[in-house]
Formats: C-alpha cells, structure tokens, sequence
C-alpha cells in the first residue's frame, strides 16, 4: 500500500546561527499561512502559524498583534444566549473548562468589554494613526501592496516590473529608490532612506531595529503585527516559499516581505521619531493576562451547545439501528455501489442516492480517490497538481484526444498542435485589446461586436456543463521518450488500486456497476469558482482522479495484480468514472460509451437513480438557496441558472455549514439526516487490525477537513481579518487574488458572501468535531506518532471522539489526554 | 403624435426618478418591486426611442423637436436617439445584473432608487432639447451617481473618491453654467435645434470674443466629465463602488462630456483654437492613460485607465473634427467597457497578453529586426490605406483621418508583427484579422457618415497649418509610443524606461497628491449628512 510522504508540518528549519534576531523573524514569519492562488483557491486554516499554541492563547495573540477577534463579536453571543441556543448549562460548562477563570455572570459582563487591560501591538504607523487620526496605516499596505503585486503579477500587466528576476527585497529596493510616493505624502526622504539600506534584507532588519531601539524581548510581537498588515500578501509569499519546499528548496522570501514592510515603518520613524511615544509605550512590560478571552470562552459554550446536539442524535441513531432487525437484503449484493468525496456536500445526495434506491451503497472517500496525479492539460505548460495540498503529486498524466488505438496519438498531437496556436493567438489578441495605440483601433472597429456578449450574458443563456477535461493517458507512453515521466507504470497502477480499495473499505462484495464520483462546481465570472472545487484534488475538479481512478479499477491487469494481493475484483463488475456538479445536484459520467452490451441495464438503473437523487437533493437545497418553488423541472432550470449567471453572487454554499468529520462504517449514519454539513468518510476498524488506515485518516482527510473548517470558521467569526470581504467590490490582481476596491492588501479567505446571505450567517463558525469508530487506545496511539495531529486536538483546533461499540458509547478527548465519556 | 411620443419618451425617467421619492427604508424592504418597476422602466426607454425612430423613418425626418407650450423640451436626431438607445440598453442590463449581485444587500432598495435617478437623467440628458434641460441633467447625473459611489459609506476610501469627484463634477456644472448664460446672450435663444441652426449659419471668421469664451468652457466642463488629463484622477479610484457602477460610470456617464461637444458640434467648429486644445489634451490623455493602463496590476484599474485613454482618444477625434466617429468610439467603448467590467470576476482565465518586457511569447520566438518591422509596416500601412480607399475615404475632406488613419495602421502592424514572429500559420492569422479589422474600421466609419453626417458635419472643421503642424506634432507622440511598446524589450533595463515605468506604476503620482489634499480639506472620517441616506 502506498504511504505518500506527509508533509502536515512546513516549520521553516531554523538555521543553526548565533544570532537570535534570525529566529524571531523566522518564528514570526511562520505565523503567516499561506495563501494559494484563486486559480486553485485552496482552503487554508488561516491560524495555520499558531497550531502549537491553544486556541485561548491564539486568540489572545491574534487580539493583539492583529487588532481584532479571532471569534465573533460579543453582541451575537449575546443573542444567541438570549435565544437560547447557548444554555446556561453550557455556558457553565464552558466555565469550568476555562479552569475556574470565569463565572457565567461574570461572562454576561465581558461581553461588552471583552478585552479590559489588554495592550496591542502597535507599528509606527498604528501610532501615529492613533496619536494624529493619520491614515499611515492604510496608505503603506497600499506602497507595500502595489509593489508585492507588480513583482509577482503573474500576467495582467504587459509592461512588467523591470526588476523581477532578482529577490524580492532587492528588487522593491530598485523601484522604492525612484518611488516619491511617500515624499508626496509628507515622507521626505523617504527615498534617503530606503538608498541607505544593506541589499541584504536580514542585514537590513538590522540596522533597522538597532535605530528603532526595539527590545529584544517584543521583537517577536512587533515583526508579527507588521506582518499581520499585509498578511495576504505574505500570505501569497509563503505559499512560494512553500511550493518551492515540497520541492527541497530553499526560499527566503519571507523575511524580504517583512523587511519591506519594516522599512515604510522606518521610515516614518525617521519622520515622526519625536511623535511616536505611543509606538515605545507597547513595549514597556506588559501585564500578562493568562485568563481565559471572555469571547472565546462563550465561542466554547456556543460550540458545547451545537456539539452536545450532534452527539446526542448520533446516539440515538445508534439506538435505532440497534433495535432495528437487519434485513437480509442489507448483505446481498448491491446494485450498485457509488464512491463519493468526502465533501460535505457530498452527504445530501448520498442520502438521496440512498433513498431512491435502497438497495445501493454509497462509500465516503477523499476525492482524489487515492490517485496522487498532476494533469498537464492538452497545450499548457503548467501542471495542475489535482491531490490534498499534504501531498506532493506522484505521477504526471497527460490529457489527450486519446482512446487506446495507436491512430489516436496521433491526433493528440494534432489536437495539441492547434490548441497551441490558438493559445499563442488569444495572447496576441489579448495584447491588440490591451496594449497602447492598439487598443483605441480595437475599440473602434471591434467594440459594437461586444453588444452580442453582453445581451447574452445578461439573459444568462445556459450552455451545456461539460466535463472539464479529455480523456487522460494512464499508461507511460513507450513510444515517446521525451515524455517518459508521464503515465504510472502497471506495478504501481496495481498499489494505488489496492491502497485505494483497502482504504476506501472496497475489498468485497463488489457490485456489478461501481461509480467513482469526482466533484466540481460550475460558476460564472466568479473569481473564487475554485474554493467550490474539490478540496482532496487541490482545488480542481475531481473528474480526472475520477476518470484516472476507474480506468486503473477495470484494467485487466491491474485486476490480476490486485488478486495476489488478496482483493478479487469479479468479472462482471464495471468501474464508471463520473464527477457530481455541486452546482445542480446533477452527476456526469465519462466514458458510457466503453459500458459493455452486458451492463447497460445497470448503467440505466444508475443513470435512473442519479436523476432521481438530484431531483432530491435540489429540493433539499433549494431552501437555503432562498428558491420558493417545489415544481422539480422549475426548480431544476432555477438552480441551474445560476451557474451561468454572471451576476450571481452566491451560486452555491460550497462547504458553508460544515462542523463534523466522521469516519464510520456507512450504517451507522446512514438513516441520519446531517443537512450537507458533515465530512462522513467510510472506515471499518473491523477491516483495519492494524490501525493503518486510520493512522491515514488521522493525517491527511481529517487534516483536510480541519484547514476547510478552519477557513470557514475565520472567514465568518471575522471577515475583515480573516476573510475577503465583499464580493461586489472585487477586483482581480495580478490573475493571484482580489483586493477590496481601489488598493489595500490581498485578501484572504471565503468572501462575506460565501458565509452570509445578508441577514444572517449561513455558516455559524464552529470548530470540527471529529468522530471516529475506533478504540481509544488505537486512537492515542497515532496521536504519539503525530505530534501536528495531536496539536490539533490538545490545543483544540479540532475535538476528538471515539466511537465504540456501534455507536453506543461515545468518548471525547481532553487536551490532558483523559477520555470523558459522553453520557 | 408628438403627445404620445412625448409620453412614451419621458415615462421611463418619470418612472426612474419617481421611485426616488418612495422612502428609502419602504423601497428597501420592497426592493423586488422596486426592481422590478425599473426593468419595466428600461423596457420603456428603449421601446420608445425605437418607436421614435420609426416614427422619423415613416416620415421621413431627421430631426424631430417636441414642444410644450413652444419651449423645444426634446430634441432628437440620430445622435439623440443612438445614444438614447444606449443609454436604455447598458440600464437595462446594469438593472440586471445588480438584481442578484446585490441581492441580499439590506440597501438595495437604496441602491436601486439612486441608480434609477442616474438612469433617468443621462436619458433626459442626451435628449434634452435646450440647454436649461441639459444643463439640469447634467447636474443631476452627477448628484444622483454620487449616492452610488458612497453605496459603502462605511469605507474610508470610497468616500474619498466619491468627493474628489463631487469637487469635479461642481466645478464642471459651473463651466457649464457660464457658457451657458453667455450662448443665451450671444443667440438669445436656449433652444437647442434653433441654437444649432444659428451656428451653421456662421462662419468662425465672425466668432466674438464671447463665443469663444463660452465654448472654451463647455470644452473644458466636457473634459472634466469625461475624465481628461489632468482631471482624470478622480475617475480611476472610485473602484469602491459596487462593479455594476462602474460599469454604469465607464460605460455611461463618462461619456457625457464627449456627448456633449458632439451634440454641440455645429458652435464648436466656430472656435477652431478650443478644438485644437482638445485635440491636444485629448492626444495626451489618451497616451497618458494606455501609458499607465500597462503597469496597472489590477483587472479594475487596469480597465480604469483604459478608460481614460479611450476617452482622450475619443477627445482627440472630436477635436480633429471627427465628430461621427467620436460618437462611433463612444458607442462602441460604452459595449466593449460594460461587458470587460461586468464580466472583471472571469480575470484569472482570461490569457495573458504578451508581455513587452520580453516581447515574445517563447523564447524559441525570433527578435525584431529592422526588416521585420519594415515589412510588418509596410502591410500595416497597406492595408489600412488599400481599404480606406476601396471605401472612397478622402483626406481632403476629413483631414483628421491622417492622425486616425495612422494610428489604425500602427495597430495592425502591431498585430502582423506579434503574429509573425510566433509562426507563419500564425502570421496569416494576424493578417486575417488586421485585414478584418480595417475593413470592420471603414464600414463603420462610413456607416457613421452617412447617419450623424448632418449632425455633426466634419468637413465644418477648419483645417489650415496651424492644424497640420498640430497633427503632426499629435502623430510624432502616437508614433513614438508604438515604437517605444515595440521595442521596450530591448532597453527596458535602461534608467530613462526604468523611471518612466515607475512614473506609470505610481500614475505619475496625480492621485496620491490630489488625495491628501482632498482628505486635508474633507477628512474621510467626518460623514457629512449627504452621503447618510
């Protein structure tokens, strides 16, 4: 079984040097997450620096050097409580878990001045801002942002920073010398300044904190707080730096962003120095505060509210299907079995599928299907890595125009020769629109064509959803020698079947038709499209893994392989690959054509049902999606309208909701009704003596559903810190990320309008709670192993529960260690 | 008839400005009335402009004046109601798209009330039949755009730009005014049709000192609107508006200024020296605003810029005389603009342009050579010439078509020289498409002729020269710039095009001295009343 090289942990391996500065700047600078790119926007836990301190203790940091709250605001604690969503019981609980810190009428009190005594950390720029009511603050992200976003723009402008070949900081250096910007704005000098820097950007800290004079003790804080100011593009900075590590290699970059960014404070320091007492204030000792944050005591009474729920209805299910008389329908064969991704959203059709027909069998597994590839597309240079972001791709497959027949080739090469020059020609056309003196003729003479567009777009006329992709080459290619990294070799083809059989719980009682079901969305003019994509193939769509995955499963070869290995796939089973469009509840298969003469029947069973279940889960759907209308052929144009409208804001709730991971045998939920906001990934300890696949699932999919958790839970607790804001004012930069209007920062997370529908949240922020069919002691086992998982559990970013004894006795795990059972 | 056209005509800017007056926390919590009674209101606009037009088909006329107790309210003609049609159209589809884009914003009533007030007088605007109509229309699209652009009066930034352009725009309505309480006592008329007629009439060898002063300061209210050097820079930072805003800005009401030295054509060619300064001011604005449009990092501001470029360009031609493709370059910028705006959220997969740092695509691509770039100009020029003349085009009788001409001729070369030096199949594809575009270039230009011809007759334009050293000294800069993005790749490492890049990045620093001393007279933070409704 394959066992990818894990990389959960990316600390940056602090250099062996004497100086001490180093590794505050490091240590600062690894509290910055990073940040992918929107062309496969990537769900990041935005508190990703912070995992080795406790969520109490990172929300005081975040408070400080961050300017705000890691939770929600008080007022809604309030309400909640006065709505009785939080019980007083809770709220006690909640208390008593703080270690005695609170009372609850003293947590009443807080919750209009939650932070009482507590110091930030200021920047010159925030003090000065705070002395004279200044806009520093805001006018240096902007420099700091219109030079990170003209160094790494990756193909919006066509005169390019002349500069971008060297390192960041030497290369801002270049351009900051002639930049009278900061000389407009009453900084004179500024350009002084920036020439009497080391090119070294650590020599340059150097220097510039001796002047500041800034105590070793609050550097840490200090370098983080201007970190924190343009943490989306530190952000998109350490998700080079982290690229280049899955790489091996070495990157510095970091420690440029903060070093230009300590310049503009700097500067005003040399500026204002006489003015900025405030600045010096921050650093005299502080009262330490090791009381629990009044807020983020209430977020864990809130929490206890909304888990004590969900615990209790798993019981009961457990119950139900206890005294319930098994039916022996149940264990013959099904008739047909349906792999989906573990995606919340994936939980609503599974239970449609499931009601439709009864005698089916859906399976819950990452989306990549265990397939760690990386596509090149047809005529594009880049690869997609279509894995969880854990993962470093294994194998490079390349799409083509291809069956199996040697005359196919060929026309994959035709094809890709002719997607090329149309490429190269819509980059030309692109300049002729964009570029100067062209562009005014373009207008002229092309312009009134664009009356055809926008009649069209504005009537949202649909087209088909096709599936992304062409077919894909599995196969190395002997006969191509350049290309011999592509393709994965049959001894290999035949591990990842088997790992991916095993893990995904399908090593018998195959039925004759299996669905491996990928998962993408499909929206218009939506720059964060990808954030609906899948998750487990990095922010892509799941039909290749999908399509990959099935070709692997039928291949005769491969079957012989996988019978030394104890798995024996029957004759008469089919793998068909298909990818669900969360848009529509709609399912698209590949390949029909290749279903033999002998399974048609099956492949019309499947297609009835799939069209039955969507018919379903639309009108589970449809509520949140604030559709009135029950009439299924509307409802169905309704919802599909909007995947081609270029206006719509909130297409779908993507992951919105999402609060539990459970990884269980399929029966045990199955009559549970968990609304599309659960992660339910199949697992039966039973098959697993050896606790390997669990050690799987504790490392990689549960890690997955945490970053996504995460990323929801800070983008809706605090948009404006964590989350990119209002989607109206979106404004693409550098084909990386948005800003919010003219200029400011890039931005990170889900914007407002992923998690709100303008009156209230749809997603309420609640921290994953993970329920796992497994002993205790297995459970503690892997935890030793991983220390970032046990992180995860002891500083609480997640909870841990075990499930024993089909589902009956449930235990959760302390941050000491202790099992507390759930009565 | 006129009753019923009359009626037709003004229900939808009736209807638009009457849900102004529905009380705003009514027209929020009602808001899919609300806009529903302004889609209603756009499919009036532009069923009555159609209906219009035939009207003037059938009987065969090419002005029709409507009047109310002998006061000419309306006016139209081709120009009216093209842009009429426009302006109906670009509603119709900006009313659509914030339908959902602002759904579930507890302000789109709010936001629906002021856009229909917007809506309502750029219609009136441009059909306005005297200049008291005109003028009250103008202002009145400023104010009502204005609750647009401080929709998110929560931000800082927002409020700023929504200012900077308040001050403008005032500015502006003063030219305005001035010039025209100096027209009313040089014709003693307001009328536009009467006021027209009296201009061709004239001759500018007669034109008074006063006449000259008024239509300085209509050019220089039009230039204002329109968003020209040095003016510009208000237009460019109010991206913190909702994206169906700018579209309605970049699309719409920038073109005002350009409409209205259209519109008032036949008394701008009686001052031949403000044409010229609009030429000029219009050659700079739009070589300063492609210049800068390179550097911008930013889908929004990148398109900004392009803004400001294609209305100096559009400047430029009304200045040269060209009033009928001024108006072609207007239509056409409003469709290409509203759709690249609307549809800024599709960014990412949009291919890259190529970038001039380099020059080519690959580095298999070969270099450019002298040769090359003969040849690329020699088809450039070919071309544009060979098909101009095929259409009968005669620099005699527009002479502002040399600059145009030129600069269509730069424009292919550029495409023929990317496309060759990629591979030959390609080559032929650029040919293909250069060929395409002069053709699609002097179609259009012809069409345009023979419709606003009358309104807006170029041959008017007094050329002598003066005129000719000023197009050529207009042509050197156009020529200057295709030969520096040509070539940028070789000495882009230079200081002069290092600075000169820093300089367009920074937007020559116009909006970071304007803004402080915007936000040093009117703090963002204060909120006055205006912008709390």
């Amino acid at each position: 079984m394959i066992t990818p090289s894990i990389s959960v942990s990316k600390e940056p391996k602090p250099k062996q040097t004497p100086f001490n500065l180093e590794k505050e700047i490091q240590s600062a600078c690894a509290k910055i997450p990073p940040l992918w790119p929107l062309k496969n926007f990537v769900a990041v836990n935005p508190f990703l620096g912070l995992r080795d301190m406790s969520f109490h203790d990172a929300c005081r940091l975040i408070h400080r050097v961050g300017h705000g709250d890691m939770v929600l605001p008080g007022d809604h604690y309030q309400k909640a409580f006065q709505d009785g969503e939080i019980t007083l019981s809770d709220l006690n609980q909640a208390s008593s878990k703080s270690g005695g810190d609170w009372s609850a009428p003293e947590l009443m009190d807080a919750l209009s001045n939650p932070w009482p005594n507590e110091t930030l950390q200021l920047s010159v720029a925030d003090a000065l801002d705070q002395r004279d009511g200044s806009e520093w603050q805001s006018l240096i992200v902007d420099e700091v942002s219109k030079w990170m976003a003209a160094y790494y723009d990756n193909g919006q402008t066509l005169w390019t920073l002349p500069w971008k070949s060297m390192p960041l900081f030497p290369a801002w250096k270049k351009g900051a010398e002639m930049d009278r910007t900061l000389e407009a704005l009453g900084v004179k000098g500024f350009r002084s300044v920036v020439k009497g820097l080391p090119g070294d950007p650590l020599e340059a800290i150097q220097m510039i904190i001796r002047h500041m004079e800034i105590p070793n003790s609050h550097l840490g804080d200090y370098f983080h707080r201007l970190l924190m100011t343009i943490r989306g593009w530190a952000g998109h900075v350490q998700y080079l730096v982290r690229e280049k590590s899955m790489h091996g290699e070495q990157d510095s970059s970091m420690i440029h962003a903060l070093a230009i960014r300590l310049t503009y404070d700097y500067a005003l320091f040399q500026k204002f120095g006489s003015r900025v007492e405030l600045f010096q204030e921050t650093f005299t000792p502080e009262v330490a505060s090791h009381r629990a944050p009044a807020l983020a005591v209430w977020q864990d009474a809130l929490e206890i509210a909304h888990r004590n729920t969900l615990l209790q209805r798993l019981k009961a299910a457990a119950q139900y299907q206890a005294e319930r008389p098994i039916s022996n329908g149940e264990k013959s064969r099904p008739t047909f079995q349906a792999v989906f991704c573990i995606d919340v959203r994936s939980e609503v059709f599974r239970r449609a599928i499931e009601g439709v027909n009864p005698q089916s069998n859906t399976i819950g597994f990452a989306g990549f299907f265990g397939f760690p590839i990386a596509v090149k597309p047809l005529a594009k240079e880049n690869l997609q890595s279509r894995c969880p972001v854990l993962l470093s791709p294994a194998y490079q497959i390349n799409e083509c125009a291809c069956g199996d027949d040697s005359s196919a080739s060929i026309s994959t090469q035709a094809l890709e020769q002719s997607l090329s020059g149309k490429y190269v020609f819509n980059r030309i056309w692109k300049s002729f629109k964009t570029a100067s003196i062209t562009c005014f003729s373009f207008v002229e003479s092309l312009g009134l064509a664009y009356l055809k567009p926008l009649i069209q777009d504005s009537l949202a006329v649909p087209s088909s959803i096709k599936g992304r992709g062409r077919s894909f080459q599995v196969e190395p290619d002997s006969k191509e020698q350049g290309n011999s990294l592509a393709g994965i070799p049959l001894e290999k083809r035949i591990a990842l079947a088997e790992g991916a059989l095993k893990n995904m719980g399908l090593t018998k009682n195959f039925s004759r038709l299996v669905l491996i079901c990928g998962h993408g969305s499909h929206t218009k003019n939506n720059p964060f499209g990808s954030s609906l994509d899948c998750g487990a193939c990095g922010g892509h769509a799941g039909d290749a893994n999908a399509r990959v995955a099935v070709s692997v499963f039928n291949e005769p070869a491969v079957r012989e392989g996988l019978l030394g290995k104890g798995i024996s796939i029957p004759e008469d089973t089919r793998f068909i690959a298909g990818m669900h469009l969360t848009i529509n509840d709609e399912v698209e298969l590949f390949d029909t054509d290749k279903i033999p003469e002998t399974h048609q029947k099956d492949l019309a069973q499947l297609q009835a049902t799939l069209k039955l279940a969507g018919e379903v889960a639309r009108l589970e759907r449809a509520g949140s999606l604030g559709i009135k209308n029950d009439n299924k052929d509307e409802l169905k144009t309704l919802i599909a309208s909007r995947a081609f409208d270029w206006a719509q804001v909130r297409p779908e709730w993507g992951l919105a909701g999402n609060y539990a991971f459970i990884a269980a045998p399929r029966e045990r939920i199955q009559h549970l009704k968990l609304d599309g906001r659960v992660f339910l990934h199949n697992y039966d300890p039973i098959q697993d003596p050896e606790f390997n696949i669990l050690e799987l699932i504790m490392a990689a999919p549960m890690v997955v559903a945490n970053w996504i958790n995460l990323q929801y839970f800070g983008s809706s607790a605090n948009n404006e810190l964590f989350g990119s804001g209002d989607k109206v004012l979106h404004n693409v930069v550098g084909k990386i990320g948005v800003l919010e209007g003219n200029e400011g920062d890039l931005k990170t997370g889900l914007p407002m309008q992923s998690v709100h529908d303008g009156e209230k949240l749809v997603h309420l922020p609640l921290r994953l709670n993970v329920i796992l069919e497994a002993p205790t002691a297995a459970i503690d086992k892997i935890l030793e192993k991983h220390q970032d998982v046990r992180q995860l559990v002891e500083k609480e970013w997640l909870f841990l529960h075990s499930m024993e004894e089909e589902g009956l006795k449930l235990q959760q795990r302390q941050s000491d260690g202790n099992w507390h059972l759930i009565d | 008839m006129e009753n019923i056209l009359f009626a037709l005509i003004i229900a939808a800017p009736i209807i638009w400005f009457g849900i102004l007056l529905v009380p705003s926390h009514f027209a929020n919590k009602n808001r899919q009335s609300l806009i529903g009674i302004s889609t209603v209101a756009s499919h009036l606009a532009w069923i009555a402009i159609l209906f219009a037009a035939g009207v003037m088909i059938l009987d065969n006329k090419s002005t029709l004046t409507i009047k109310v107790d002998d006061n000419v309210i309306l006016f139209l003609d081709a120009l009216s109601i093209i842009m009429a049609a426009l302006i109906g159209f670009i509603g119709w589809v900006i009313i659509r798209y914030s339908k959902n884009y602002l759904d579930g914003n507890p302000r789109q009533g709010t936001f629906f009330q002021w856009l229909g007030a917007t809506l309502g007088s750029v219609f009136l605007l441009v059909l306005a039949g005297n200049l008291i109509l005109l003028l009250f229309a103008w202002i009145a699209s400023s104010l009502a755009l204005h609750h647009l652009l401080a929709f998110n009066s929560d931000r800082p930034a927002a409020l700023v730009s929504a200012r900077k352009k308040f001050v403008f725009s005032r500015i502006a309505d003063l030219c305005l005014i001035t010039a025209t309480v100096l027209l009313y006592r040089e014709f003693q008329t307001l009328d536009l049709p009467i006021l027209l007629e009296l201009a061709r009439q004239q001759s500018h060898l007669t034109t008074s000192g006063n006449l000259h002063f008024a239509l300085l300061l209509l050019a220089f209210g039009a230039m204002l609107k329109s968003a020209q050097f040095p003016f510009h820079t208000w237009l460019p930072d109010t991206l913190e508006t909702p994206t169906p805003v700018s579209a309605l800005m970049h699309a719409g009401i920038i073109s005002a200024g350009g409409f209205l030295l259209i519109r008032l054509s036949p008394l701008m060619v009686l001052s031949p020296h403000t044409l010229n300064l609009i030429a000029c001011i219009g050659a700079c604005t739009a070589l300063f605003g492609s210049i800068v449009m390179l550097t911008q990092t930013s889908i929004k501001k990148s398109l900004a810029y392009s803004t400001v470029a294609q209305m100096g360009y559009m400047m430029l031609q009304c200045g040269l005389g060209a009033f009928s493709l001024a108006t072609l370059h207007l239509v056409a910028h409003s469709l290409y603009k509203a759709h690249t705006f609307l549809s800024s959220g599709s960014a990412i997969s949009l291919p890259n342009p190529i970038s001039l740092a380099t020059g080519q695509i690959s580095s298999e691509s070969k270099s450019l050579g002298v040769g090359k770039t003969a040849a690329a100009l020699i088809m450039g020029g070919a071309l544009t010439l060979g098909i101009g003349w095929a259409f009968g085009v005669s620099i005699n009788e527009e002479p502002g078509l040399i600059v145009l001409g030129a600069v269509l001729a730069m424009a292919v070369t550029t495409l023929i020289l990317n496309a060759g030096l990629s591979n030959k199949k390609l080559l032929l594809k650029g040919i293909f498409w250069g060929s395409l575009t002069c053709l699609a270039y002097f179609t259009l230009h012809s069409a345009s002729t023979q419709i606003l011809g009358e309104v807006a007759p170029a041959s008017k334009r007094v050329t002598g020269p003066f005129e000719y050293a000023l197009m050529a000294l207009i042509l050197s800069g156009f020529t200057t710039v295709f030969f520096i993005q040509l070539h940028l790749y070789r000495f882009q490492k230079s200081k002069w095009a290092e600075r000169l890049y820093v300089l367009a990045l920074n937007r020559f620093y116009f909006n970071t001295i304007i803004n402080r001393w915007m936000t040093s007279i009117w703090p963002a933070r204060s909120n006055s009343a205006m912008e709390s409704n």
